[in-house]
């Protein structure tokens, strides 16, 4: 709780204290969200403008153009399906089998099962950097059998299929589903499966809905994959597109227009969940 | 015999789903093997060749590529790299989400709103934020030096600058890392019991005090674990200097992943080497994580059962007396 007593907050020394505080809460908005101004600010600036030694925040003569322009340039829209592609899929096998497997762990327990735990829980320490060039070779000739999956989606599909995290959180959260309910529905005569359509998931909603929004999210931002795995500009994620204005002739309202439109779908996922999004985030500190 | 009979029912009763809870178990199995511990292990095993890819894996060459490392200045130079972004990062991004969190924990009303002012700058997908603030940085028409102009200050390089660019590099830290960590902190601090301040109120402790020696030292358990993550993070820097300067200016923001990277690509297809860096990144990695989960298992578990076991229970209850 808070350190300010409520008591304390009816003295003149705890309301200074107090209004000092919000005082400067008020002046850290206006810098936090400043950036983005800037960008949106850039989007309706004229190439001449967006380069002048005195800038301006409000642009002088709005240019509308600059949407349709980059859009057609650099075919964003393919850009963005193809990211959706992989977010979607992704969502779909990850949390699958993560499902699949947390429910296991947590209640058929299979004997030996204890240990597979740890199986999983141990990939949250190889970080994705050092894993991302074998990836590639692994990939490049898929199990020995001649198959190359680069600039195949396939690739990233099944490399984001492994997430200890999720099993981690659904185990946790699955652990603490009363074990008596689940009992009477096996009597009732329900299968594994029946009692996971039926009972779990609606009971987990929250935590599956944590699971697949963070799911989103780690796809959408990541970079170093989709970089390594999908070189082909027709594969190109949101994320590699904005990397790929960087070494080539776009312009800086261009540019501007690219990083707005990558903002927009997240920020709008978060508008609509924003309590799984935090709560995911106080779950466990720890992503990855 | 009688042993036997009487284990025999009980297992059968406990383990009446053993086959099917291996099957559910199956495909993470096999996707944890095949795209987790195959790749790390692939790099280890290639780090000892000369990589031919169209031969896979090439000639072995023992630990030449560990050799070469050890003699290389330029990885050198990346590990220097690293440790100074992690120091500059300390400085500059570590402490400012936990100060953030303790202002924001003392808000009566509106804490929401400027929860979500705080956080909402956080969401947006690091990659464009980078970018954005390489727009910034940019020293002929950037905002940076309008600003230091309008100070009648002299214009900086910034980002071409190397004594400049790794500051420069970690301030879009304090915007994006800072919301997603400052929340973290404030469950943290929420969770401290209200007596424990009303105690030091009583025992005539002051605000700062209390601050100091009540709130900090409840959250002391996240806080380590969060800089063992930023230990972590800064040795795993590719993203930010990728986009941002792709190691320049001169070699002053080369990391340790991204030279790896450069070795593999940019037609120099030197796997093997390539490999030998990043295999010894993951095990300092792999010490600091194991490190890490140890610290933070206890914390995070309890947090999460406390918190869903109640909302699962009033949700069984509800669920049963709807039926």
């Amino acid at each position: 709780m808070a350190a300010l007593h409520p008591i304390e907050r009816k003295t003149m020394k705890g309301r200074v204290t107090y209004w000092v505080i919000i005082a400067v809460l008020c002046v850290g908005v206006p810098i936090q969200i400043f950036p983005y101004l800037w960008m949106l600010s850039g989007v309706f600036k004229s190439n001449r403008e967006i380069m002048r030694a005195v800038p301006t925040l409000i642009p002088k003569t709005p240019v509308f153009n600059n949407i349709p322009e980059t859009f057609a340039k650099y075919n964003l829209m393919q850009n963005f399906w193809n990211t959706m592609i992989l977010c979607g899929g992704t969502i779909l096998i990850q949390c699958s089998i993560s499902i699949l497997a947390a429910y296991s762990l947590a209640k058929l327990k299979p004997r030996g099962s204890r240990f597979v735990l740890l199986f999983f829980l141990g990939t949250m320490m190889i970080n994705e950097q050092a894993i991302a060039i074998p990836s590639y070779l692994m990939f490049n000739n898929f199990l020995g059998t001649g198959l190359n999956l680069i600039n195949n989606f396939w690739s990233l599909l099944l490399a984001f299929s492994a997430w200890g995290w999720s099993i981690f959180l659904l185990k946790g959260f699955f652990d603490g589903l009363p074990g008596d309910l689940l009992e009477s529905a096996r009597i009732d005569g329900a299968g594994p499966m029946g009692i996971l359509l039926r009972i779990v998931m609606p009971l987990s909603k929250p935590v599956l809905a944590v699971i697949v929004l963070n799911t989103f999210m780690a796809v959408y931002n990541q970079f170093m994959f989709p970089l390594i795995l999908l070189p082909d500009s027709n594969k190109y994620t949101i994320m590699i597109r904005i990397y790929a204005t960087q070494k080539g002739s776009a312009t800086w309202t261009n540019v501007m227009v690219l990083l707005s439109f990558a903002t927009l779908p997240v920020l709008l996922v978060y508008l609509f969940a924003q309590r799984y999004i935090v709560q995911g985030i106080s779950m466990t500190g720890l992503k990855g | 015999m009688t042993h036997a009979s009487a284990a025999g029912p009980r297992r059968k009763k406990r383990g009446g789903f053993g086959l099917i809870g291996w099957v559910f178990l199956l495909p993470a199995l096999i996707s944890f093997t095949l795209f987790k511990y195959y790749p790390i292990l692939l790099g280890v095993f290639v780090s000892f060749f000369k990589v031919d890819i169209v031969r896979m894996p090439g000639t072995f060459v023992g630990l030449a590529n560990y050799a070469r490392a050890f003699t290389d200045h330029f990885f050198a130079t990346a590990i220097k790299n690293n440790i100074e972004f992690l120091l500059i990062g300390l400085v500059m991004t570590f402490w400012t989400p936990i100060l953030l969190a303790t202002l924001i924990n003392e808000v009566r009303r509106g804490k929401t709103i400027l929860r979500t002012m705080y956080y909402i700058p956080a969401i947006a997908p690091g990659i464009a934020m980078m970018v954005l603030w390489k727009f910034i940085w940019q020293p002929d028409y950037g905002l940076a030096n309008f600003i230091m102009r309008t100070l009648g200050l002299k214009d900086q390089l910034w980002l071409n600058d190397a004594r400049l660019v790794k500051w420069c590099m970690s301030v879009p830290g304090l915007v994006m890392g800072g919301g997603m960590n400052m929340l973290i902190y404030l469950a943290a601090l929420q969770d401290i019991p209200e007596e424990q301040h009303e105690s030091a109120l009583i025992d005539g402790a002051g605000f700062i005090k209390r601050v100091t020696r009540i709130s900090l030292p409840q959250i002391m358990p996240i806080v380590t674990t969060m800089l063992v993550l930023a230990v972590i993070s800064s040795f795993n820097a590719f993203d930010n200097v990728m986009i941002m300067t792709n190691g320049g200016p001169s070699g002053a923001t080369e990391t340790i992943i991204l030279y790896s990277f450069k070795q593999a690509y940019f037609g120099n297809n030197d796997y093997g080497y390539a490999l030998a860096l990043s295999t010894m990144t993951f095990l300092i990695i792999f010490a600091l994580t194991a490190l890490q989960m140890s610290l933070d298992r206890d914390w995070s578990v309890e947090r999460m059962k406390r918190d869903e076991k109640r909302r699962v229970r009033e949700t069984a209850r509800a669920a049963r007396i709807g039926r």
